[in-house]
């Protein structure tokens, strides 16, 4: 049973950053029609002081329904979001194989539009 | 278990495969089902000893290979009662057979005014071809409503068929709540639509509304007479009934065939062929356009002299059995019914088992709230159990009863009671995993 391990089960059962941000400035939701999981994310971001002036995320929350590797994607996705200073620039070239890693590296091939769902809501919300 | 059908999986190599560790449980026939080693022998003999294209070249290999291809045609039809073996076109799938009648005769006969019906219980195969045509013709398309109870009200089609029906399209067997449609009682109500249509001499000698049968659940698992049934075109697929997979048919009307143009043209469906003007060849060939795949057709009929070896009244009495018994073990989950807390699971589809093919749609709640069908398959997955989950391509209707996805199981001829004992003990699992969720 390698492929519900403690982190997925963990993420799945206590979702991080669930719910809804005041006033975001990005909102975007992205669907597996076939599966009937949603997910939507809402952004705020920020301009770095300095010179260069880079979008960075400021707070980010995302809510939805899915199976357990999508919820746990999200969950994971926002952590990861939130615990760097990720710029808009470095989430926009993260890739599928990311997420993989991410959820631990078991990932099915017909499980990975699940693990991917929360990244590319996530894109679409940044484009 | 009936007598004798507990040695048929030694009938079917893929068997002897592991899965995660796990003698396999193969709970997803309505998908695909497994092939025996009968069906396969004679793919590789159709290829090693008499490979050569059909109706073409006059050699010793020509003549057998199209000796072969017109003997499956005769096999396959006379299993569903057809006595023209002309009237059998060999396609795909059931998929390819709609699409070919929504092409051929749709296109050719179907206008502003007039209505289409189907069920809203269809496929996509039975429902997005159609949506197409409507579109493209400004027609109209009406679904008969399903009830709480899963079955069809053949009163709302009383009410929805009118002289503007040119055709009725439904499933026999739906493909997720697993009923069993009765298509001779809508093939009465057809006619008396016919009959008042004739009478009112507006449409003068017409033969509305048509009706198709989507029959890809149904063949495999039931005795199928298309003329008892009352219908004018029977779609079905080879896979799903022990055959290999890239061949199907469609039985229509001889005289309904005749008068529709081609639906693909090209070598193999002509007379003659000028610069300019083509004239088309007769039944069945006027829609087999292109080399056909000889050996799918040599392997499904191999698959119908299979089915028929065993004996499709016995079949469908196995099936019976077994979705019984799958249905009492569900509600009966020990330990935990009546209770809130701990695994339940909720049945899909009519609660008479008469009334049902071999195979259930469920959800899976732990402690009242719902594990996602992907989840639930991939944990018996992980304990050698195939299942399929997620909308089973009957998207609307689960829109109607407000789900995303489902599990679903369906049965074979080799499935027994121990598998069912496997799965109920398999989803057990499901509650060690996703207990603890609020």
């Amino acid at each position: 049973m390698s492929f519900y391990h403690d982190l997925i089960i963990d993420h799945y059962k206590n979702p991080r950053n669930f719910g809804t941000l005041d006033k975001p400035d990005l909102v975007a939701q992205e669907a597996n029609a076939s599966c009937g999981d949603l997910i939507e994310f809402q952004i705020k971001v920020k301009k770095t002081e300095n010179r260069k002036q880079k979008t960075m995320i400021n707070e980010i929350a995302w809510r939805g329904v899915g199976c357990a590797i999508s919820t746990a994607g999200a969950s994971l996705l926002s952590e990861r979001i939130r615990s760097k200073e990720y710029g808009v620039k470095k989430i926009m070239e993260m890739t599928d194989e990311n997420m993989v890693e991410m959820l631990g590296g078991d990932i099915s091939p017909t499980r990975l539009k699940c693990a991917t769902l929360s990244l590319r809501a996530l894109k679409k919300a940044l484009k | 278990m009936l007598k004798g059908m507990q040695t048929l999986t030694k009938d079917f190599p893929l068997f002897k495969r592991q899965i995660n560790g796990h003698p396999l449980v193969y709970l997803d026939s309505a998908a695909t089902s497994q092939k025996p080693q009968a069906v396969i022998d004679s793919l590789v003999d159709y290829y090693q000893n008499h490979n050569a294209n059909v109706h073409r070249g006059i050699h010793t290999l020509g003549d057998e290979s199209t000796k072969m291809y017109d003997s499956a045609r005769q096999t396959i039809a006379e299993f569903i009662g057809i006595s023209d073996k002309r009237e059998l076109i060999f396609v795909r799938n059931t998929t390819e057979a709609i699409n070919l009648v929504v092409y051929a005769w749709g296109r050719n006969n179907i206008g502003a005014d007039d209505e289409i019906i189907v069920s809203e219980m269809e496929h996509h195969s039975n429902l997005v071809p159609w949506q197409e045509l409507v579109k493209e013709k400004k027609a109209t398309l009406k679904f008969i409503r399903v009830t709480n109870e899963g079955v069809l009200d053949l009163d709302d089609l009383k009410e929805k068929l009118s002289q503007r029906t040119k055709i009725v399209s439904v499933a026999h067997v739906s493909n997720f709540l697993g009923t069993i449609n009765p298509i001779a009682e809508i093939s009465k109500i057809i006619n008396e639509q016919k009959t008042k249509n004739k009478k009112q001499k507006s449409l003068l000698h017409t033969p509305y509304p048509l009706l198709l049968i989507d029959g890809a659940q149904a063949v495999p698992h039931m005795p199928v007479n298309v003329k008892d049934l009352g219908c004018d075109f029977y779609a079905f697929s080879g896979h799903k009934m022990y055959g290999p997979m890239g061949i199907g048919c469609l039985w229509g009307r001889r005289k309904i065939l005749e008068a529709m143009p081609p639906f693909l043209t090209g070598g193999g469906m002509i007379n003659t062929v000028d610069f300019q003007n083509t004239i088309f060849t007769d039944l069945p060939d006027k829609f087999e356009a292109g080399t056909p795949d000889v050996a799918g057709a040599v392997g499904l009929a191999e698959a119908v002299r299979y089915l028929q070896k065993i004996g499709m009244d016995k079949i469908r009495q196995h099936e019976v059995e077994l979705t019984k018994y799958v249905i009492e073990k569900l509600y009966k989950i020990p330990a935990f019914a009546g209770q809130k807390l701990g695994l339940k699971i909720k049945i899909f589809g009519p609660t008479e088992v008469e009334q049902r093919g071999g195979l259930i749609a469920f959800t899976v709640h732990v402690n009242g709230k719902e594990v996602h069908g992907h989840d639930v398959a991939q944990v018996l997955d992980s304990q050698g159990i195939a299942v399929r989950s997620g909308h089973h391509c009957v998207m609307p209707m689960h829109d109607k009863l407000g789900l995303a996805a489902t599990t679903r199981i369906s049965f074979g001829i080799y499935n027994t009671k121990e598998d069912v004992d496997r799965l109920v003990k398999a989803l057990k699992k499901i509650e060690e995993i996703f207990e603890g969720m609020a």
